[in-house]
């Protein structure tokens, strides 16, 4: 039985629009045509991959600081959540590290 | 040449055959119909209207009784698109209100070089106020007041927002009132031309008002957003002004919108753009004439609310 990994980075798929006001973010999927207003993790999240943040941990970091909040083991676990409902949302895709 | 050039007989037979081409904004629509309704509605309420002479129309539709018993027996009226009905008929006596109807779906539904939005537009000094809503919210009825006080009409009931530069088409075409808000614009306004009120439609009793001659006369000029204002009547409420989350206003101008859906990513880019250069508001009133007068001072109102 094969062993499949969790990706550990992340990229935008192509085509995705975003925009972001005061930490506010919506996002739309060209795939899906849906247009969705993030929380504000998510948002923050997508605008640390956009930035340059690509694996969790440097995601989680930016995020940290984007929201001011502590970067500790309560903010991995929202990162967490908030990737992986951007990947099943369309939003984040996994890239080679 | 504009409508109220035209004699009755000549403007009656031109609807009756053939059609007559009206400059609606950006758009020409060639209307054929031989209900005496319908020639009174425009005479009445499209007399500023520029007629065309000869070329391209980008919409055909005319407005005929059905066959049959109907003819007689409960008579009604059918709108058709290109020959094509895609409306069941309506009673008769509300044969202008259904051109107005069909010819805005008739934009909603084909004038993809626009983000077409529900709402009404009316400008002041270069800048338009957007007014997004869903019916009963009070949207016409501020349109109404706010062009009975200068404003220049864009739109009551479509905006156009240019996908190219951003910049807001006027459509001014008549704007529909219903139930209590035709009194109240008869007391705010007296001076406003109101057609008759033609009850029982699906909306209620529904009147038009006549579009002001210097709107329709500037009805080649667009200009660019500065505001959205998502009204709210509520009988009795005390005037409110606040600011809204820019993210929720994209969210929201996106439910109001017709073809955001056709028009993909340019659609995205359209709203933000519009979202990023206007003041985003919510408006609650209980009275038309303080409403009137928040629209002229809203950043002002709204600054003074907001907490230091």
């Amino acid at each position: 039985m094969a062993c499949h990994a969790s990706p550990v980075a992340w990229g935008l798929p192509p085509g995705l629009r975003w925009h972001a006001w005061a930490g506010e973010v919506v996002a739309y999927h060209p795939g899906s045509g849906d247009t969705h207003l993030l929380s504000p993790v998510a948002g923050a999240v997508l605008e640390a991959v956009a930035g340059g943040a690509h694996d969790e941990a440097a995601i989680a970091s930016a995020v940290a600081s984007r929201l001011d909040l502590n970067n500790g083991d309560g903010l991995a676990v929202m990162v967490e959540e908030a990737i992986a409902t951007l990947a099943r949302l369309g939003l984040l895709e996994p890239v080679a590290p | 040449v504009k409508v109220a050039d035209l004699p009755a007989q000549a403007l009656a037979r031109r609807l009756g055959r053939g059609g007559l081409d009206l400059r609606l904004g950006p758009f020409i629509a060639r209307i054929e119909s031989p209900i005496p309704a319908v020639a009174e509605g425009i005479t009445e309420l499209w007399a500023e209207a520029a007629v065309v002479e000869e070329g391209f129309a980008d919409f055909h539709v005319r407005l005929a009784p059905p066959g049959g018993v109907r003819r007689w027996l409960r008579p009604q009226v059918c709108f058709e698109f290109d020959g094509v009905s895609p409306f069941l008929p309506l009673p008769l006596d509300q044969a202008f209100a259904f051109l107005e109807w069909g010819l805005n779906w008739c934009v909603a539904n084909h004038a993809h070089q626009y983000l077409v939005l529900h709402a009404a537009a009316v400008e002041r000094d270069g800048g338009v106020a957007i007014l997004p809503a869903p019916p009963g919210s009070g949207k016409s009825t501020l349109c109404a007041g706010l062009i009975a006080r200068g404003w220049r009409l864009l739109s009551d009931e479509l905006t156009l927002l240019s996908l190219a530069t951003g910049a807001v088409a006027p459509l001014p075409r008549p704007v529909s009132l219903k139930n209590e808000s035709i009194e109240v614009i008869h007391r705010f306004a007296p001076d406003a031309l109101l057609s008759a009120p033609c009850h029982d439609t699906t909306k209620g009793s529904v009147a038009h008002m006549r579009p002001p001659a210097t709107s329709i006369a500037r009805d080649d000029e667009s200009a660019l957003p500065a505001w959205i204002l998502f009204p709210r009547f509520r009988a009795g409420a005390p005037l409110e002004v606040a600011p809204r989350s820019r993210a929720r206003t994209f969210m929201a101008v996106v439910d109001n919108a017709f073809n955001y859906h056709v028009l993909g990513g340019a659609g995205f880019d359209a709203v933000a753009s519009l979202v990023d250069r206007c003041g985003c508001f919510d408006l609650t009133y209980g009275d038309l004439t303080e409403a009137v007068e928040a629209v002229a001072a809203v950043d002002r109102i709204a600054g003074e609310r907001q907490p230091s």
